[in-house]
């Protein structure tokens, strides 16, 4: 087994050795700083630019539009996905315009939205819900349609209505499905945000990369990608928190699931 | 069948055994004749209808208990009552303070005894199984078959048992009906004629001996095995 306390001291002396051979590299060859900083300017530059205030209000702003995206697109999401699983006519009907979007990649779409719904929050919103929309409905219709024949017939020997056997097998069979699709989706829709402030935006972090560019300041890049992965994982572990609460019944089966999922959510 | 019948049936796979009993717990319909039960036609799934299918089939998300009461949430039996009756079950099947387990937490043969306490929380007129112990290893399923017949002696439920085991099916039936494939029909019927409890003993003896022979003989009769 791999863990204990000795690897991990390992696994940050590693981080620091790294750390420290990036630092005399750049000194050694006289690097300009507008091509790759050294970690010091960078950290120099993350303490300057959270302790100014500057980019929390950023931050603040990204994880509205990203959190915002994330409860429209996947509301929409889920809806949809429980309505092609169930009803054949919904997904005959919906099927082409289906296919057609999950094709495109969705962030090419950008600009149009900016166009469409202007600098503010709102084109940031639809950009995060649009991206994040596709991996939970399809993770949905999987899931819905995941539960094994002999279940079906269990219910349906015990006289259970339609909406009994959705209610009681076909939901909670498809909720490690549902949650990895979540997973995906709370990333997809920081990715969403983030690319719509590129396009065209007045505040959040993916304007201020944009803005740290003009002005050739690396360091302050540097230290706003760290911010966004810190920004990624923490938004990440949320819905891991509450994946381990709701899926306790399930440790096997989620990793499959999350696995089959983040294959299919490829396609971005 | 009368009622408090145990029927076993056996027969080659490919007979018709399962779609048989599909028919009887009505998931699908009869292509001629009727099934009946207390003299009303089984014509889409019913209440008094309980099922053992090969496999648990137990809901991971929910507890022993929960699974147990199930049938009493679809048919709204009302919990309370229900779950008084679900831990008589569960005691008489051994499976005291297991109530809130979860089903990976069981062996096989425990699963598969709360699919059996499942199939009879809401007290149904017909027991229907399907190869119930088909997947289990040789010690717990004669485990299994003694308990059985614990359990049967005590409820005295109709109970209709499919099988692939001979052996299985003399010990616990009180007739035995042999199926043959194509068409798949009832071919011979074998009255069972041991006193009950009948312990695992029973099988080496020349009376048990002799209707495996005479059921595996039917069998054979029908093209069952080559």
């Amino acid at each position: 087994m791999i863990g204990g306390p000795r690897n991990f001291m390992l696994r940050l002396l590693l981080i620091a050795a790294t750390l420290a051979v990036w630092e005399e590299l750049v000194q050694f060859f006289d690097v300009p700083a507008f091509i790759l900083p050294t970690p010091s300017n960078i950290f120099i530059a993350l303490y300057r630019g959270i302790s100014s205030g500057l980019y929390v209000d950023h931050l603040w702003i990204t994880l509205t539009e990203t959190l915002l995206g994330f409860v429209f697109g996947t509301a929409l999401a889920f809806a949809l996905g429980i309505g092609v699983a169930l009803s054949r006519p919904v997904e005959y009907f919906l099927y082409p315009f289906i296919v057609m979007f999950q094709a495109m990649p969705k962030v090419a779409l950008a600009p149009l939205i900016i166009i469409w719904f202007g600098l503010g929050l709102t084109s940031k919103v639809v950009s995060a819900a649009l991206v994040a929309f596709f991996p939970l409905m399809v993770n949905t219709i999987v899931g819905l349609r995941s539960a094994e024949e002999d279940k079906i017939n269990l219910m349906r020997s015990l006289a259970a209505s339609r909406g009994q056997i959705f209610w009681m097998l076909q939901l909670p069979n498809a909720l490690p499905y549902i949650f990895a699709g979540l997973e995906i989706a709370m990333i997809f829709a920081l990715i969403g945000a983030i690319v719509a402030e590129f396009v065209g935006a007045q505040s959040g972090l993916g304007m201020l990369i944009e803005s740290m560019n003009f002005t050739m300041d690396v360091a302050g890049q540097f230290s706003v990608l760290l911010l966004l992965s810190v920004l990624g994982l923490g938004l990440n572990g949320l819905v891991l928190v509450v994946r381990r609460r709701v899926l306790f019944w399930d440790p096997s089966q989620k990793f499959a699931a999350a696995d089959a999922a983040r294959q299919k959510g490829e396609a971005l | 069948m009368a009622d408090g019948e145990f029927l076993s049936i056996v027969g080659p796979s490919g007979c018709g055994k399962s779609t048989l009993l599909k028919i009887l717990a009505g998931l699908m319909p009869a292509s001629e004749g009727a099934a009946l039960l207390n003299a009303s036609p089984i014509e889409g799934p019913r209440k008094d209808i309980g099922v053992v299918f090969q496999s648990p089939v137990l809901f991971p998300w929910r507890s022993v208990l929960g699974n147990v009461l199930l049938p009493a949430d679809v048919q709204h039996l009302g919990r309370a009552r229900m779950t008084a009756r679900a831990l008589d079950l569960l005691a008489l099947v051994g499976l005291t303070g297991f109530e809130h387990r979860y089903p990976w937490e069981l062996s096989g043969g425990m699963q598969q005894r709360v699919a059996l306490v499942r199939a009879l929380i809401h007290d149904p007129a017909l027991l229907l199984m399907d190869e119930p112990f088909g997947a289990l290893d040789a010690l717990t399923r004669e485990a299994m078959n003694v308990e059985l017949q614990r359990i049967w002696l005590d409820r005295r439920k109709t109970v209709v048992f499919i099988t692939h085991s001979t052996t299985e099916a003399v010990f616990l039936a009180d007739r035995v009906a042999v199926m043959t494939a194509r068409p798949g029909k009832i071919g011979d019927l074998f009255a069972i004629d041991l006193p009950r409890p009948r312990p695992l003993d029973v099988m080496t003896t020349e009376k048990f001996g002799g209707y495996v022979r005479r059921v595996r003989a039917a069998l054979n009769a029908g093209g069952g095995i080559e």
